[in-house]
């Protein structure tokens, strides 16, 4: 079993192994893969419509557009019921008025 | 390059690809899926020029790329390792759950690759600014003013990070290898 301190030298070390480690290199012909891949991309409509769409001033124009949507909906919903309360009480006051008889008219008294 | 010469493209590509590979594979730690990224890099570069300002050094603004097309990357893995979960759960999906932890950088001396090889492994498990900060400076051998600029920090924020990165390393590191 490894002491303390024989742990510790031993974390140092792994700790000091990337010193004077040099740098990884792709393989060969890099920019003949990448020109590649990007006449891929230009043929790829997916890849096409997802670079459109993910332009900031594409993407904030939807947003803005989604919100708008969102905001004339519920305006008209708040509309559409407060009209709809307006009708209700209208029409509570109507049948109310003529269910309601005076105890005066029932009774044919002057008040 | 901004006016769009494809020479000018292909000397950049050359001279920076190193650079860039070095950053993503240090983070990825698989050279497969760095020299994926490495060519989204480069990729977004042609697409992004313009943008480009000349605020920062190019190789900066490079390295700024590369960070964050790598993180990007681990993250999707990421997702793509959950769901991958869940399908092994209640599928019969074959996909490993994790890379093999056996990731050796090439560029790494013969005789320190077993340390390197733990090292490697400790840092997956860093917290992300302190990965960044440590990957660029140990494994792309950046400065504390380097590192500074591309993460967008002063250099005692680096410092702090690094000092941190050591730290939370050396704690993984004992743990494994008490177990």
């Amino acid at each position: 079993m490894q002491t303390g301190s024989h742990h510790e030298v031993n974390i140092d070390l792994i700790l000091d192994s990337l010193e004077g480690m040099e740098r990884a290199q792709p393989r060969p012909f890099l920019h003949t893969r990448v020109m590649a891949r990007m006449e891929q991309n230009r043929r790829n409509p997916w890849v096409q419509t997802w670079n459109f769409v993910s332009r900031p001033a594409v993407s904030l124009t939807i947003i803005a557009g989604l919100m708008l949507l969102n905001f004339i909906t519920l305006y008209q919903r708040t509309n559409d019921r407060s009209a709809i309360r307006e009708e209700s009480i209208a029409s509570v006051g109507v049948e109310y008025e003529a269910q309601f008889v005076s105890y005066y008219a029932i009774n044919d008294e002057q008040p | 390059m901004k006016a769009g010469d494809q020479t000018a493209f292909r000397d950049m590509v050359e001279a920076r690809q190193g650079l860039v590979f070095n950053t993503v594979i240090g983070f990825l730690q698989n050279p497969e899926d760095a020299e994926d990224v490495t060519q989204e890099v480069f990729i977004k570069v042609y697409e992004s020029i313009g943008q480009f300002k000349g605020e920062s050094a190019f190789t900066t603004w490079l390295y700024r790329i590369a960070v964050t097309s790598a993180l990007e990357f681990l993250r999707k893995k990421g997702r793509k390792k959950r769901s991958g979960l869940i399908t092994r759960l209640f599928g019969d999906g074959n996909m490993p759950l994790a890379d093999p932890p056996d990731f050796v950088h090439p560029g790494v001396k013969l005789d320190q690759r077993e340390n390197a090889r733990m090292l490697f492994e400790a840092m997956q498990i860093l917290p992300e600014n302190q990965r960044i900060a440590f990957t660029l400076h140990k494994v792309e051998g950046l400065s504390y003013q380097d590192v500074a600029s591309v993460m967008g920090l002063s250099i005692s924020a680096v410092e702090s990070l690094l000092h941190r990165a050591k730290q939370n390393l050396r704690k993984t590191l004992e743990k494994s290898m008490k177990e």
